[in-house]
C-alpha cells in the first residue's frame, strides 16, 4: 500500500498518494513515517492545513529530521510561485539596471558584459555555476568568463562618478580577507569604515551582518540586516541575512517567514531552503498545548504575527491548527515582499550634479522623494503588523473557507498597497524604450501620493516615530553630497570611437569596447578585428550578436536625455532616407553592379564585398529590402549600364564569417538618369519603365505570336541534351505557362522574362531588350532569336 | 553627396582645439576632406630643425579606409620615396576605423623619428641605410637643410 503511495506522489498525484496514506493509516494504526507521508502528500498537493495537522501527529509518533520537511519546504515555495503568478505582479523580471550588478544588486565591480548585453561583477559572474544570464535568463553555454575583458566604459565612468564607492569597495575585499581567515572583529572594523564611506552600499552591511552573525552577535546582526532589506528590497540575500539572525534569536516563526521571502524572490537558494526546513522543524517540533513547558513558549518575548498565529492556532485545544490562515498570512507578508521587490529599481546616484539647469532639478527632486519614501516604507513596514492584524481579527471573524483560495488572495490584494521606492523621476517613456525589449519590462511606476498612504503615515507618526531606529534615520537623509561639478557628466564618455557621435544600440565586444551596433557591423564588414584593440571578433561576428548593452542604454537614457532623444532623431532621419530609396521617381536607389536580371527571374547572389554587405544590411533594416541590378559598364565614363531591374530579397542566409546568400527575385525594370555613390556603393537615381498599354485591336495579334513563341521555346528546349535542360530548370525553374492577362502588366508575361534569361544571348541584346517598353517588339525581337536559334539546331 | 560627417567635423574641430605638439593640421578652405600638414621634424633626429609638408586627403569611406597621406617635401628616408608615399602599416592592411587623423600623424612623426630600412619603401635609400648609416643620416639631413627649412618649403 506503502508503495502504490509512493508511486503516485512520484508521478504527482498528490491527492491519491493522501488516500492511500490515510487508509493505510486507518487500516494499519499511525506511525511517525505514514503521517509524514500524509503530511507530504498535503504540502504537495496545496492543502497545507491538514499538511501541518499531520506533521505535528508525525512529531508526536517519531524523531523527525529537518531534511524530512524538504517536501513542505518545496510545498510552500510553490505556493509562493503560484501567488505571483495569480496576482499577476509576476514581473521579477529584473528590470534594467545602470550601475548595479544583477546579481549582487551593489555597485558594478569590474564589470564584464555579457553576450545578452547585461552586466555583471566578474566576481559574481564566476561565482554563478549555471552560466545563466539572472536578468534576462539566457544561458551562455560556450562562454568562457576569462576571454572576457571588463566593459572599459563602464569601469571609468565607475571609477570617475563613484569615487567614495570604490574606495568603500577596496575597503570591502580587506574586510572579506579578515573575514575568510575568521578575524571577524577586523572584518567588522574594515566594513564599519567603508559604510561610513559609502552607507548606501548593502553589500557591505550584508557582510558586516554576516560577521555579527559569526560572532553571535545576533541582534546586531539583525539590524545590519534590516537595514539591507530596507536598501534592497529586491535582493533575496537579504532577507537570508535576516532569517539567519532571527534564527539565531531563537524565533523561528519569523525566520520561516524571511527565510520563504528569500526563496520568494529567488527559488534557487539552497541554504535558504535548509534553514527553512530546519525553520519550519524547530516550529513542528515545538511542545503540543498540553504540555506545561508551552506556557514557556508563548511568553516569548516579542511575539510577531506569525509566531502569534502559529502559537495560537497550534496551541487550540483540538490541535486542529487553521493553516489556512496563517498560511494566507504568510502569504501576503511574501507578496508584500515581492511587490516592494518588484517596485523597486534603487540605482546608485552618481556623487554628481548637473549644472543648476533643468536635469538637475529633477534629479534633486528625485532624491528628496526618494527618501521621503523611504521613510514612508519605513513607517509603512512597521505598520504592517497592526494592518495585517486588523485584517486577520476580521479574517478569522468570517473564515469558513478550507484553504487559502482565490478569495483570499483577493482580499489581500486590496490591503496591499503598492509602495514606492523608485528613486529616479518618472521618465517620459520614449519611443526607443518601447521598442526595445530589455528596457520595456520597466514596471509601470507606483502610485506615488495614495491617500490611504498619506493618512496612515500621519496617523500613525508617533508610532512610527518610535520604531525608527537611529540606524534607520541615517539611512533617510540625503544618501549623496550633493557637488555642482557639471563637467563630470561629459558627454564624451559616452561616444562612440567609431562616429564619434553619442552611442546609439551600444553593443559591447568580449575584449570590453563598446561602439554603436552600425558602427561595429561596418567595421566587420572590413576585417573581423576589434577597431580598438584589434582583437579578433570572429566568434562575435558569427554569433551574430546584436544586444544592446543595458546599462549604457539606461546611462544614456537617464544622465543624457536630451542628446540621447537628440540621437535617436538623427538615426530616425538616416533610416527614413535609406526607406525611402526607390520609393519615387526622384529618388536615389542602391545599385549592386553585377549583372543582368529580369522582372519575375529568380536570382541567388553571394554578397561578399563589404560595400555590398553593408547595402544589403541597410536594405533589410530599412524594410524596403530591395536594390538595383546593372551590369558592369564597358564605357569609360560610366560604371555601370543605363538600364537594370530592381531585385526584391525574399531571404538572406549570413556564414559565419558574415558573407551571405541573398535570395532575390526581380521586380520592376529602370532607365538611369544620374549615378551618385553612398557609403562607398553605387547609386542612381532612376526611371522605372513599364510597357505601353497594348491597342485592343492589337490584342488578337500579339496572343497569336505569344502562342506561336511560346511553342518555338519549347521546341528549342526539347532539342537541347537533357543535361542542359536540366541545368536550366535548376537555375530559372520550367518554362512558365502562357498568360492570357498580358495586356494590363507592367512587364509583360513572365515567361518571355525566363526565355531572355535562359537563351545564350549577348548582354547587350538582353539590356536593349530589357528597356524596350512595348510587348509587341519585344516579342518580335524574341521571335528573330528564337528561329536563329531553332534554325541553327536543326542544321 | 551627402554633407560632411560629423566625426570629420569634429576630427577637425578637435585638431584646432588641441593641436599636436609640432603638428599642425589644416583644413582646405574649398574641400574639407583635404588637409594642410606640416610635420615638425623631432629633435634628435636628421630631420630636426626641418618643416615638413604633407597632405592628408580623407577618401569617402573614410574611416572604414585610411587616409591618404603624402610629403609634399623632399625627404631622405627609407620608407618614403621620391613621390613622398609613406610605407607605413597603419595606413595599409592595419588601418582600423578607430585610428583617427591625429593617431596618423603622431605616427608619422614617430616614424622620422625611427627610420625601418627592413621594411623599404625606396631601396636605394635603404639600402644606404643599411651599408652606411652615418652617411645616410648625413644625406638626410642635408636634404633637410636643403629642402626643408621653414622659409623656403618646396613643394615637388
Amino acid at each position: 500500500m506503502v508503495d502504490l503511495a509512493k508511486e503516485a506522489f512520484s508521478t504527482n498525484n498528490f491527492r491519491l498518494a493522501a488516500d492511500i496514506y490515510e487508509r493505510t493509516i486507518r487500516e494499519n494504526g499511525p506511525t511517525s513515517e505514514l503521517f509524514l507521508g500524509l503530511a507530504d502528500s498535503c504540502a504537495r498537493g496545496g492543502n497545507f492545513a491538514k499538511a501541518f495537522e499531520s506533521y505535528k501527529i508525525a512529531y508526536r509518533y517519531g524523531k523527525v529530521t529537518p531534511e524530512k520537511l524538504k517536501h513542505l519546504v518545496v510545498g510552500l515555495i510553490d505556493t509562493v510561485k503560484q501567488d505571483l503568478t495569480n496576482s499577476g505582479s509576476q514581473q521579477i523580471t529584473k528590470r534594467s539596471c545602470m550601475f548595479t550588478c544583477g546579481l549582487c544588486r551593489g555597485l558594478l565591480a569590474d564589470p564584464v558584459t555579457v553576450p545578452c548585453g547585461h552586466t555583471f561583477c566578474r566576481k559574481c559572474f564566476e561565482k554563478d555555476k549555471s552560466k545563466s544570464c539572472e536578468v534576462c535568463g539566457i544561458v551562455h553555454y560556450r562562454l568562457k568568463l576569462r576571454n572576457l575583458n571588463s566593459n572599459v566604459i563602464l569601469t571609468n565612468l565607475i571609477d570617475k562618478w563613484f569615487p567614495n564607492e570604490c574606495k568603500a569597495s577596496s575597503l570591502k575585499k580587506a574586510g572579506n580577507d579578515y573575514f575568510t581567515k575568521g578575524e571577524y572583529i577586523n572584518a567588522i572594523k574594515v566594513y564599519t569604515e567603508a559604510i561610513e564611506m559609502a552607507p548606501n552600499d548593502h553589500l557591505l552591511r550584508s557582510n558586516r551582518c554576516h560577521a555579527y552573525a559569526s560572532l553571535d552577535r545576533y541582534e546586531d546582526a539583525l539590524a545590519d540586516a534590516e537595514l539591507v532589506i530596507q536598501l534592497r528590497p529586491d535582493w533575496p540575500k537579504g532577507y537570508f541575512r535576516k532569517g539567519c539572525a532571527i534564527y539565531g534569536l531563537g524565533c523561528y516563526e519569523d525566520a520561516a517567514v524571511a527565510f520563504l521571502q528569500c526563496l520568494a524572490l529567488d527559488q534557487k537558494v539552497s541554504s535558504a531552503k535548509d534553514y527553512l526546513s530546519k525553520a519550519l522543524d524547530k516550529i513542528l517540533s515545538a511542545l503540543p498545548s498540553d504540555d506545561p513547558k508551552a506556557e514557556a513558549l508563548q511568553q516569548r518575548s516579542n511575539p510577531t504575527l506569525l509566531q502569534q498565529l502559529i502559537e495560537e492556532n497550534f496551541s487550540s485545544p483540538l490541535l486542529l491548527p487553521n493553516i489556512s490562515s496563517t498560511l494566507s498570512n504568510l502569504a501576503k507578508i511574501v507578496k508584500d515582499t515581492i511587490n516592494t521587490a518588484s517596485n523597486f529599481s534603487q540605482e546608485p546616484t552618481p556623487q554628481l550634479m548637473v549644472a543648476p539647469g533643468e536635469p538637475s532639478l529633477s534629479l534633486n527632486e528625485g532624491k528628496v522623494k526618494n527618501d521621503i519614501d523611504r521613510q514612508n516604507a519605513c513607517q509603512e513596514s512597521k505598520l504592517k503588523e497592526t494592518e495585517v492584524q486588523e485584517y486577520l481579527s476580521e479574517k478569522l471573524r468570517c473564515n469558513s473557507l478550507p484553504d487559502c483560495s482565490l478569495v483570499d488572495h483577493l482580499e489581500i490584494k486590496k490591503v496591499t498597497k503598492p509602495r514606492s521606492h523608485s528613486p529616479l523621476p518618472p521618465s517620459p517613456v520614449s519611443r526607443k524604450r518601447l521598442r526595445n525589449p530589455s528596457t520595456a519590462q520597466i514596471p509601470l511606476s507606483p502610485t506615488r501620493s495614495s491617500p490611504q498612504k498619506v493618512l496612515k503615515s500621519t496617523s500613525n507618526s508617533s508610532a512610527s516615530d518610535k520604531s525608527l531606529s537611529p540606524l534607520t534615520a541615517a539611512v533617510a537623509e540625503p544618501a549623496f553630497p550633493t557637488h555642482m561639478k557639471p563637467e563630470q557628466t561629459n558627454i564624451e564618455d559616452l561616444e562612440c570611437g567609431l562616429c564619434y557621435r553619442l552611442f546609439f544600440e551600444p553593443v559591447t565586444t568580449p575584449c570590453g569596447h563598446t561602439f554603436c551596433r552600425k558602427c561595429l557591423d561596418r567595421c566587420l564588414d572590413h576585417t573581423v578585428t576589434c577597431p580598438m584593440c584589434k582583437g579578433n571578433l570572429a566568434e562575435y561576428l558569427a554569433e551574430r550578436r546584436q544586444a544592446v548593452t543595458d546599462a549604457i542604454q539606461c546611462i544614456m537614457e537617464t544622465y543624457f536625455k536630451q542628446e540621447y532623444i537628440e540621437r535617436c532623431k538623427i538615426n530616425d532621419e538616416e533610416m527614413i532616407e535609406l526607406a525611402r530609396m526607390g520609393s519615387d521617381q526622384q529618388s536615389e536607389i542602391p545599385v549592386f553592379v553585377c549583372t543582368l536580371t529580369f522582372p519575375t527571374i529568380a536570382c541567388p547572389l553571394h554578397i561578399f564585398e563589404p560595400r555590398y554587405r553593408l547595402m544589403v544590411r541597410q536594405c533589410m533594416e530599412s524594410g524596403t529590402r530591395q536594390f538595383g541590378m546593372c551590369l558592369p559598364s564597358s564605357d569609360n565614363d560610366n560604371e555601370f549600364s543605363d538600364f537594370g531591374c530592381m531585385l526584391e530579397i525574399r531571404d538572406v542566409q549570413y556564414f559565419p564569417d558574415g558573407r551571405s546568400v541573398v535570395d532575390t527575385k526581380g521586380g520592376r525594370r529602370f532607365k538611369v538618369i544620374s549615378r551618385g555613390k553612398r557609403d562607398g556603393y553605387n547609386t542612381a537615381k532612376v526611371e522605372f519603365l513599364s510597357d505601353k498599354p497594348i491597342a485592343p485591336e492589337d490584342t488578337q495579334s500579339v496572343n497569336a505570336l505569344q502562342i506561336e513563341i511560346h511553342a518555338m521555346i519549347n521546341t528549342w528546349l526539347s532539342k537541347l541534351p537533357s543535361s542542359h535542360n536540366a541545368r536550366i530548370r535548376q537555375h530559372f525553374g520550367v518554362l512558365p505557362e502562357l498568360d492570357t492577362s498580358f495586356s494590363f502588366s507592367v512587364n509583360g508575361p513572365a515567361w518571355a522574362w525566363w526565355a531572355m534569361a535562359v537563351l545564350p544571348l549577348d548582354s547587350r541584346v538582353q539590356m536593349a531588350m530589357l528597356g524596350m517598353c512595348s510587348l509587341k517588339e519585344r516579342l518580335i525581337a524574341l521571335k528573330k532569336i528564337v528561329e536563329y536559334m531553332n534554325r541553327r539546331g536543326s542544321r | 553627396m551627402a554633407g560632411l560627417p560629423r566625426r570629420i567635423i569634429k576630427e577637425t574641430q578637435r585638431l584646432m582645439a588641441e593641436p599636436v605638439a609640432g603638428i599642425t593640421a589644416i583644413p582646405d578652405e574649398q574641400n574639407a576632406r583635404y588637409f594642410h600638414v606640416v610635420v615638425a621634424g623631432p629633435s634628435q633626429s636628421p630631420y630636426e630643425g626641418g618643416l615638413f609638408k604633407l597632405e592628408l586627403f580623407l577618401p569617402e569611406e573614410y574611416p572604414m579606409s585610411a587616409p591618404k597621406v603624402r610629403f609634399m617635401t623632399k625627404i631622405y628616408h627609407p620608407n618614403i620615396d621620391k613621390l613622398g608615399r609613406i610605407c607605413l602599416d597603419i595606413l595599409k592592411d592595419k588601418w582600423s576605423p578607430a585610428l583617427q587623423i591625429r593617431t596618423v600623424l603622431l605616427s608619422i612623426q614617430a616614424l622620422l623619428s625611427a627610420p625601418n630600412p627592413d621594411d623599404p619603401l625606396d631601396n636605394s635609400v635603404a639600402e644606404h641605410w643599411k651599408t652606411n648609416e652615418k652617411s645616410a643620416i648625413d644625406q638626410a639631413r642635408q636634404w633637410t637643410q636643403l629642402h626643408a627649412k621653414s622659409n623656403s618649403v618646396n613643394s615637388h
